[in-house]
């Protein structure tokens, strides 16, 4: 990056004295994929100027060179200020500034320079970016609602959006984010549902990222979240547009950005994340059920092995006797204290998620669970670690599966080990002064200003309706907005 | 100076954590406790610790030994004994899973329950639901009994007294809290005994602790336990055995089962004397009849049999009143609790001497049997 | 519920999160010691209502000076040399109740929970969340106590349930006892397990409190809401215990826990649901006091939200629960705070209130 910045100021120096087309090309270092095009229609010269890899040649053929081709046999007189609408496009913009012409190549325009008495420039729509079909998002799995997901394109991302969202009032704003390389970024809000603040806030805190560049959502995220300290995501990610028309509707707002197939959605609170689009789309008795199974296995999955260490190795008289003495017969002859064998365990499995994660798909889920089933065997069968343990720890990994958000069940899984070390000075004790300082922090945590654990804390009767259970809702009525 | 103190507290974390940490396997459990008099020293105290890994889990394996191990050991106090504990086992004595605690004869002979009990009161560690029995026997030879259901002695005798439903002569378990709460209430109680039978335990009878001095007053057998499980209202179940004794000829014996019971104590004042009544309801079924000539679709063919179960009832509540008041002159009937409840005012002035308030009680005693049916088939 | 109720339930959660905490524990013995009657539980009730007859004087305070804490008042009212002094006793009041709350929290723990940690640990544990939550703000203070009420409700409720198949009804007879006066003497005992319904003060700044009906709604609420779970408790208390037991035991509620023993079930024992449950409610009486304290400390010496006065504070609470020796030393430190009580739940209120009134007839 730095090298880069220092050869654009160089170039500077010398840009008075060159034609536009070389200064093109000097900006671009002749690189190979800018292709440039001279040839004479009467009394104007005209050059034409394209990064190949990102247009589409038969379009600048057809629609671009063949009229001016034309054009040139007709005879006609021409002058460079004529050329708008003599070429069947849809829209041929006059650049007026130079340091956008460099953007436009960059956007997969094609760059026409007519010189004759005066030089003008014009920008013509020809991009042909590499397209991903879209397909089902593969972090969000859903039972029943559309497959679709978003792809690296923002234009098709914004095209998911409008096709599941029919509403003359979701408005896009785009910003260019970045300091060297510029990120198209989208805001996407429905007028009239978000409140102006809320916007505006969004508004501001785009505007004011300071990055040189922005790959991906993610990065976004962290630049516009304000949390810094905290393991919780800020900003809902996810991939499936449904969910984004959804939390549109609901009045919150979603940005998306160019090159990611993510969006973010804003403002976040821990309810939120714990949501599947899929609790909508059942009746809602087992749509409850399954809401409460959510939180449930969300709560075991951080606080499980620190409670079976507090009660192995501080509190034996709370654990039923059979039970005591059972676990205490599979404990005999394991030689690490039982935190040690917790992180033991925790270890091992966190790393065999990360290899399943980074090994190709068909080798990583095998190697996942073989690794698991072989390494969890051989060390009860060692006398490495209890039977017990292994069960505890593996039902924690199950239950953290069950998370439907995969940033939360990350923040959960970092959490996990922090109550686990208070588990291990204080036993109970010490996860519930664990638990007190991770509520305050939850408690004290804002996305965009709403607070993070809304409606628990503070307590809003009525959207508790929509959290751990969801009622049926009241169609038809004027309350009955599906989302509050 | 945040961060200062922040890094002090962590450090103290650091440094010297964990205090309370002790691995499950490395605790010695201890599920049953029993008490005696030592042959050298002063108390002897078993302690019943479980060896895990002599328990058979799964099929097949043969485990080493028995799953329990006893440890007598002698001494000036329970605390002594208890730290005594430790030169003998690497694992510390931990009471959290205590299920039941065995006193012998001689020991609640000469010491006060009271004296005995509060030690366990004191520590946390002790659940109040701990079962408490007294015992004839050697204590260490009771703790040592192979248990026939359950895997460790002392559960075994914890849960003999389970089937209380089942039989009028079980108790049910006379748990710490209990004991404590009829201590510090200043009432006489009992506790179930136990005794080996055939190499087995079982459940006898039950001691008389005095209110005095908490020290053992005297014996119940099991017929009497049927009269105190009457009079305290505890009967839940069992049977009412007519036997020949009653009905003078041998074939009539009839075996009448127990479906609901209930007993009233109502305590009077007359010309201020004290004076309770006794009424009992219950309702039975016939069980077992070897009266073959009875004809039960006959009207009144139940009337015999009501009288014969009324009086039999009597009599058995009789039998435990008779030695509460003339013999052993203590209330451990819990009338005590009715005429507290009832008439306040009497049971304050008398509370001091109650004994000797009790002593004279007229109790009359009330029993009213309703023979519900004869079950589903009477073969004639 | 209609929405200036709603708008008053964090403060109604909060004045309850603040009255339960040790009393629920050691009330019992206490009453038991006094009244000694099965009945006892109508003292309790005795108690509630003279705690609302405080409330009614605290509020016509409020009422004179509206959308003021007490800290704001006492200045205007007496001049900032008295305002102060009264500060500074309000906020003693604040420091010594944590401190003696913190050390009944520590002995319990140390007695159910760890046997060897170090008293000076497990209460600093302790205050180091509470300065982290309290440096939060009152918002997040208040967030944070609704995340927790209905979990504290959620145990009693299944305490209740599952303690009710072991109570002994005759331990409660003699219902009707006619000697009424040791219930009498027994409410001043029980007043004292109502303390904290006295933090509306610091809250008072708030607009949807200043008036009558508002304001005894919110008294109302916490009060009946806190008496009907002392009340059970009592009752539960009684019942399991019975009275003679309940004198000689010295935390009587956690015994009772203790009695709750279900063969077989995954959760033998139940004392661990209640320990859980107790000292969540203690965290929340002490954050509610440390608050207020902070917050007098602040105003008094006019400097904005410190985190220095906030460890300031900390520390002096750590200092002063560590200084008691023993049980029954700690216990007879309450008697001493219960004046300093008096001073701050009638003293205080009733000068102001008389000079404000003065002065107001005056003009």
């Amino acid at each position: 990056m730095k090298i880069r910045r220092h050869s654009i100021k160089q170039q500077d120096s010398s840009k008075e004295s060159k034609s536009i087309k070389e200064r093109i090309m000097d900006d671009f270092h002749h690189s190979s994929d800018l292709h440039c095009k001279s040839f004479e229609v009467p009394d104007i010269e005209i050059t034409i100027l394209f990064i190949a890899d990102i247009t589409n040649r038969k379009t600048i053929q057809k629609l671009i060179i063949a009229p001016l081709l034309f054009l040139a046999q007709e005879n006609e007189p021409i002058t460079p200020f004529s050329l708008t609408g003599k070429l069947p496009v849809e829209s041929m913009e006059v650049v007026k500034n130079y340091d956008k012409i460099n953007t436009y190549l960059m956007d997969g325009f094609t760059i026409i320079i007519a010189k004759g008495e005066t030089e003008v420039v014009y920008a013509i729509e020809t991009c042909n970016f590499v397209k991903r079909k879209t397909n089902e998002p593969v972090n969000e799995p859903t039972i029943s609602g559309p497959r679709d997901g978003f792809v690296e394109s923002i234009q098709d991302n914004k095209s998911l959006i409008r096709m599941h969202l029919h509403s003359n009032d979701l408005v896009f704003e785009r910003f260019a984010v970045g300091t060297e390389v510029k990120t198209y970024v989208e805001l996407a809000y429905v007028k009239g549902k978000a409140s102006e603040e809320l916007i505006t806030e969004a508004r501001e805190r785009i505007q004011s990222v300071k990055a040189e560049y922005l790959g991906d959502a993610g990065l976004l995220e962290q630049a516009i979240g304000k949390n810094k300290f905290s393991a919780f995501p800020e900003l809902t990610n996810t991939q499936f547009p449904l969910k984004v028309t959804n939390a549109l509707m609901e009045g919150k707002i979603t940005i998306l950005t160019d090159g990611s197939p993510t969006a973010l959605i804003a403002p976040t609170t821990l309810n939120m994340l714990l949501q599947t689009p899929d609790d909508y789309y059942f009746k809602w008795i087992p749509a409850s059920l399954t809401r409460i199974l959510t939180y449930f296995a969300a709560i075991i999955s951080f606080v499980l092995p620190a409670v079976y260490i507090s009660l192995i190795s501080f509190h034996h008289g709370l654990i039923p006797t059979d039970l005591a003495i059972s676990l205490s017969k599979t404990r005999e002859g394991v030689p690490f204290p039982s935190v040690i064998e917790a992180f033991l365990m925790e270890l091992t499995i966190e790393i065999l998620r990360e290899a399943g994660i980074r090994l190709p798909k068909p080798i990583g889920s095998t190697v996942s669970i073989v690794g698991a089933i072989v390494i969890g065997e051989t060390a009860v069968s060692a006398g490495i670690v209890s039977p017990m343990m292994v069960m505890v720890i593996s039902f924690t990994a199950i239950c953290s599966f069950t998370v439907p958000n995969y940033q939360l069940s990350l923040a959960l899984r970092s959490i996990r080990f922090f109550l686990l070390f208070f588990a291990a000075i204080l036993g109970i004790y010490g996860i519930l002064i664990a638990l007190f300082i991770l509520s305050t922090h939850l408690v004290s945590l804002r996305s965009f200003n709403v607070p993070y654990m809304e409606p628990f804390a503070p307590i809003r009767f009525r959207q508790l309706k929509d959290s751990v259970i969801r009622l049926f809702f009241r169609l038809g009525k004027k309350d009955g907005k599906l989302h509050e | 100076m945040i961060r200062k103190m922040v890094f002090t507290i962590c450090c103290l974390l650091f440094l010297s954590a964990c205090w309370d940490s002790n691995e499950i396997e490395d605790v010695g459990l201890i599920i049953g406790v029993g008490l005696d008099f030592g042959e050298d020293e002063k108390f002897s105290m078993t302690h019943q610790y479980v060896v895990p890994n002599n328990i058979q889990r799964s099929q097949g394996s043969q485990a080493a030994g028995k799953p329990f191990q006893n440890l007598t050991l002698e001494g000036e106090s329970f605390f002594e004994i208890i730290r005594e504990n430790s030169l003998e086992t690497d694992r510390p004595p931990n009471f959290t899973h205590l299920k039941s605690l065995v006193l012998s004869e001689k020991l609640i002979e000469e010491e006060s329950v009271r004296k005995l009990i509060s030690f366990f009161l004191r520590d946390h560690e002790f659940r109040r639901t701990v079962a408490v029995f007294v015992t004839k026997e050697k204590v260490e030879d009771i703790m040592s009994v192979e248990p026939t259901k359950e895997i460790f002695p002392a559960v075994q005798i914890k849960e003999l007294t389970q089937n209380n439903d089942k039989s009028l002569e079980i108790l049910e378990n006379t748990k710490f809290s209990e004991l404590s709460s009829n201590i510090s209430e200043d009432v006489s109680f009992v506790i179930p005994e136990i005794e080996i039978n055939q190499n087995r335990i079982r459940l006898s009878g039950a001691a008389i602790i005095s209110d005095q001095d908490f020290k053992l007053a005297g014996w119940l057998n099991r017929e009497q336990v049927q009269g105190l499980k009457w009079l305290t209202n505890t009967v839940k179940g069992g049977l009412v055995s007519l036997t020949g004794q009653e009905e003078k000829h041998s074939e009539d014996h009839v075996v009448l089962e127990i479906i609901t019971a209930g007993t009233e104590i109502h305590p009077k004042i007359e010309s201020g004397k004290l004076k309770v009544e006794v009424s009992v309801n219950t309702t039975v079924r016939l069980g077992e009849d070897w009266n073959i000539e009875r004809d039960v679709f006959k009207q009144g063919w139940d009337e015999k049999i009501t009288k014969d179960a009324e009086n039999h009832i009597k009599k058995s509540i009789q039998q435990v009143i008779e030695p509460a008041q003339n013999e052993y002159e203590l209330d451990f009937l819990g009338l005590s609790k009715w005429v507290r409840i009832k008439e306040p005012a009497f049971y304050e002035s008398h509370k001091k001497n109650w004994n000797e308030t009790f002593k004279d009680v007229p109790i009359s005693v009330d029993v009213k049997v309703d023979v519900d049916g004869y079950g589903t088939q009477d073969l004639q | 519920m209609n929405d200036k109720q709603l708008s008053n339930f964090p403060i109604i959660v909060f004045i309850i999160s603040t009255i339960i905490g040790v009393g629920i524990v050691t009330l019992p013995r206490e009453a038991a010691n006094v009244i000694d009657q099965p009945n006892m539980w109508v003292s309790v009730v005795l108690g509630a209502a003279i705690a609302f007859l405080n409330g009614l004087l605290i509020f016509s305070v409020i009422k004179r000076n509206p959308e003021q804490t007490i800290y704001d008042i006492g200045p205007n009212v007496v001049g900032r040399l008295l305002g102060s002094v009264f500060n500074i006793i309000f906020v003693l009041y604040a420091i010594c109740i944590s401190a003696f709350i913190m050390r009944m929290m520590a002995e319990i723990v140390n007695y159910y929970l760890l046997d060897l940690t170090p008293r000076l640990v497990v209460i600093s544990v302790l205050i180091v969340a509470c300065v982290y939550l309290v440096s939060t703000g009152i918002t997040n203070i208040m967030a944070f106590l609704q995340l927790y009420f209905p979990i504290i409700l959620l145990m009693f409720l299944l305490l209740t349930i599952l303690s009710v198949r072991n109570i002994e009804v005759t331990n409660l007879r003699p219902v009707f006892v006619n000697d009424i006066v040791p219930l009498i003497i027994g409410a001043k005992t029980t007043f004292f397990s109502f303390v904290g319904y006295e933090l509306i003060m610091v809250l008072s700044n708030r607009k949807s409190i200043s008036g009558w009906k508002s304001m005894s709604t919110i008294m109302l609420i916490s009060l009946g809401t806190v008496c009907t779970i002392y009340v059970l408790f009592f009752i539960l208390n009684i019942g399991i215990l019975s009275l003679e037991e309940l004198k000689v035991t010295t935390f009587p509620t956690i015994e009772m826990a203790k009695s709750i023993e279900f063969q077989g079930f995954f959760f033998e024992r139940f004392e661990l649901l209640f320990l859980f449950g107790w000292i969540i409610t203690i965290f929340t009486t002490v954050v509610a006091y440390y608050y207020a304290a902070l917050l007098g400390l602040c105003k008094t010496l006019r400097c904005n939200k410190n985190i220095y006065l906030n460890i300031l504070i900390g520390s002096i609470i750590i200092v002063l629960s560590i200084f008691p020796d023993g049980i029954t030393e700690l216990f007879s430190y309450g008697t001493y705070i219960n004046y300093l009580s008096y001073a701050s739940l009638i003293g205080i209120p009733f000068i102001l209130l008389l000079i404000s009134s003065i002065r107001r007839s005056l003009r």
